[in-house]
């Protein structure tokens, strides 16, 4: 087993695990986004949805529970990792230093990516604990969980709404270069497919969180009540 | 043309340094930048001062021995060139320079903008041997290569090994170094029997000398003097994740 210790800690090794959990953190993504659009379809089928994730057969739903706190634990981990070993690596700063390439998104990682994990430990207080700007139990009329009125309720809040948009925003930052990024750092670099790569992978990112900042946007201006 | 320039003076590895101000007075637009700084030099040399120490060898711009950030730029920023083939048409009468040595905890600051690049020799012996047959000159064609496997080969080949790529990523990572080195021979049937030694061995030695982690932000690319394509990092993180997953070392019997 010495050879998996070596890996994670090797530099390279310790990015194949921010590429691997970042694919699997976006794919939570898109489908936790894409659960969350059935707020368009209106009360009954946003809540039938809700009931039926929580009902998950095989006890799936803490499979994936498990599995989530495991890939963000990994991603933040090896982040941490790396990022102390980046700051490290230079102890003296430049007094004049000028970037010739790199992106704002790429400069800015461990940053967009620490805000969204304060926006992940809000989210979580707000709407899975209902520890946070929460508004009391509510039941639809076939006596389930009312997830619609509370989600309308709660962007109905201007500050909470501004808060989900520009962290929604942050994290398309953070997936405009790690979607693209993740391909070179798994070895992926190819002419034929290099715009896939930085092109059009990045902008998968802002469909989705775009989608995301929709919700808050719809319930503010009134089209879901 | 007058210039201001803010250089780096550092009497040690021990000093803490700082920036100086110097006037370097009728630089011709034709000299290049260690030319005008050899002036300076001279000057201060008959005013009995230190001179600025920096590295230098060939001047062509192929031995990779002047190391310095101008104005924030490895090398001054132009595209594919050294220090010592910037030339000072590049900068306008009365401009102000900032000159500074590599950054990197690895790269430790002898004087000056001289700093100790031993950290890729390390690298590079690290790598060891590739496995070549003694005795006659073998016929010029007798190993087929491909063609673009020979490009691929010799454009990681172009790296002179000047850190450039250190200086300028944010994170002082040693990547597209060590990726030259690794892709110069993962390219071609000379480099194969050590191969996946060879990425692991490197890679680890890497690490070892404190060099930051590479985040795909490619400015590396950008400041390489011989604008070694990142796909050399990515044939690295290729090969060692190979290597890691599937090489054995042979294991003598007891």
């Amino acid at each position: 087993m010495a050879w998996i210790v070596r890996l994670l800690k090797s530099s390279l090794g310790a990015k194949y695990v921010m590429a691997i959990t970042g694919i699997g953190l976006y794919l939570f993504l898109v489908g936790h986004v894409a659960g969350n659009l059935l707020l368009y379809f209106g009360q009954d089928a946003m809540n039938a949805y809700a009931l039926g994730l929580r009902h998950l057969p095989y006890g799936l739903l803490w499979i994936a529970r498990i599995g989530l706190v495991i890939f963000f634990g990994s991603h933040i981990t090896a982040a941490t990792y790396l990022t102390l070993g980046n700051q490290a690596a230079r102890p003296v700063a430049y007094q004049s230093k000028r970037f010739m390439k790199a992106s704002f998104a790429s400069r800015t990682m461990p940053m967009s990516g620490f805000i969204v994990f304060l926006f992940l430990l809000y989210h979580l207080a707000h709407y899975t604990w209902r520890v946070v700007a929460f508004t009391g139990e509510r039941v639809d009329s076939l006596g389930r969980d009312d997830v619609y009125s509370m989600v309308v309720a709660g962007f109905q809040q201007p500050l909470i709404s501004g808060l989900y948009i520009v962290a929604m925003l942050v994290l398309g930052v953070h997936l405009h270069h790690g979607l693209s990024s993740l391909f070179q750092t798994l070895g992926l670099n190819n002419a034929r497919y290099n715009t896939f790569f930085r092109r059009v992978f990045p902008l998968l990112g802002w469909v989705v969180v775009l989608a995301a900042a929709s919700i808050p946007l719809s319930v503010m201006s009134g089209c879901i009540r | 043309m007058d210039l201001t320039l803010h250089v780096w003076r550092q009497k040690n590895g021990k000093d803490s340094g700082r920036l100086a101000t110097y006037k370097a007075k009728n630089v011709s637009p034709d000299s290049s930048f260690l030319e005008m700084l050899d002036i300076v030099n001279q000057e201060l040399i008959e005013k009995g001062e230190d001179a600025i120490a920096f590295d230098h060898d060939c001047r062509e711009g192929i031995c990779g021995s002047c190391s310095m950030v101008i104005n924030g730029k490895a090398h001054g920023g132009q595209k594919g060139t050294t220090a010592c083939q910037l030339h000072m048409r590049s900068f306008k009468d009365g401009d102000e320079i900032v000159i500074e040595p590599w950054r990197a905890k690895a790269f430790p600051v002898v004087k000056d903008l001289v700093v100790d690049r031993g950290a890729f020799d390390r690298i590079i012996q690290s790598g060891g041997f590739v496995s070549v047959s003694t005795g006659g000159v073998p016929d010029a064609n007798a190993t087929p290569v491909a063609k673009t496997s020979a490009d691929f080969a010799m454009d990681a080949a172009e790296c002179i090994g000047c850190g450039a790529c250190v200086a300028s990523c944010k994170n002082a990572s040693a990547m597209l170094f060590v990726g030259a080195k690794v892709s110069h021979f993962a390219n071609l049937p000379q480099g194969q029997p050590e191969r996946m030694r060879r990425v692991l061995n490197m890679v680890e030695q890497m690490d070892a000398e404190g060099f930051g982690n590479c985040t795909n932000q490619f400015e590396c690319e950008a400041a390489c003097p011989k604008q070694i394509s990142v796909r050399v990092i990515a044939q690295m993180n290729r090969d060692y994740l190979k290597a890691s997953l599937t090489h054995e070392e042979a294991v003598p019997k007891t």
